[in-house]
């Protein structure tokens, strides 16, 4: 399951969802907004979505990631609007019956959802510029 | 043939044409000869093969043929996490 969130993440609820008696690994990834990038101080970041793709390209991630590795249970959540440096701007969880597969599996998903997921972000810096990443 | 699309503009797109979105008649058969006159349009100075066309929620090929009240984006490279 994938979402979009417009307030802050909060971890701990999402590790309660998981229930999976089966699952003996679950890893979690925890993407976190740094404040400095490119050599520059960051004071905010800002992500925008498309929520009907993005939810649909994580779908067709999952089934991928799903012929490789038997993946248990999924959940991600990623943030949108402004976050301010130490937020957590992903929150990705991956559960399967190994630890092995799990720490793959949740690095895979994690490069895939970065680089497919249409989610933009823009960062802000102390000297009043402001950039896109990954701009074309 | 003219057609009616309704384009939504994200990210750098929406800071280039000012508007997140836009309706426009346009006789561009197709998503890749939509780009090119929106490209024109606002002197885009990117090549359409930096961004992924999506054509009523669903990401498509740049030959798609584009019909009367599509719902047309361009996405631009992603940057999450």
């Amino acid at each position: 399951m994938f979402n979009l969130a417009d307030h802050p993440i909060d971890s701990e609820q999402l590790r309660n969802e998981f229930s999976a008696h089966t699952a003996g690994a679950l890893v979690v990834f925890e993407g976190i907004v740094r404040d400095f990038s490119h050599g520059k101080k960051v004071v905010r970041l800002e992500y925008e979505a498309t929520p009907a793709l993005a939810n649909a390209e994580y779908e067709l991630i999952v089934q991928e990631v799903a012929r490789q590795y038997p993946l248990i249970w999924t959940r991600c959540v990623h943030r949108i609007g402004v976050v301010d440096p130490g937020g957590i701007a992903i929150w990705l969880g991956v559960a399967t019956a190994h630890r092995a597969e799990a720490f793959d599996a949740c690095r895979q998903m994690i490069d895939q959802i970065k680089a497919r997921v249409p989610i933009w972000k823009k960062e802000y810096y102390d000297d009043g510029e402001s950039e896109w990443i990954n701009s074309p | 043939m003219k057609r009616t699309v309704h384009i939504h503009y994200v990210a750098m797109l929406r800071d280039r044409t000012g508007s997140s979105q836009e309706s426009i008649t346009t006789v561009a058969a197709n998503v890749r000869q939509l780009y090119s006159e929106i490209a024109g349009k606002y002197e885009f100075p990117w090549p359409h093969d930096a961004f992924r066309p999506a054509i009523n929620d669903t990401i498509q090929p740049w030959t798609s043929a584009i019909e009367d009240n599509d719902r047309v984006l361009f996405l631009p490279p992603s940057s999450g996490g």
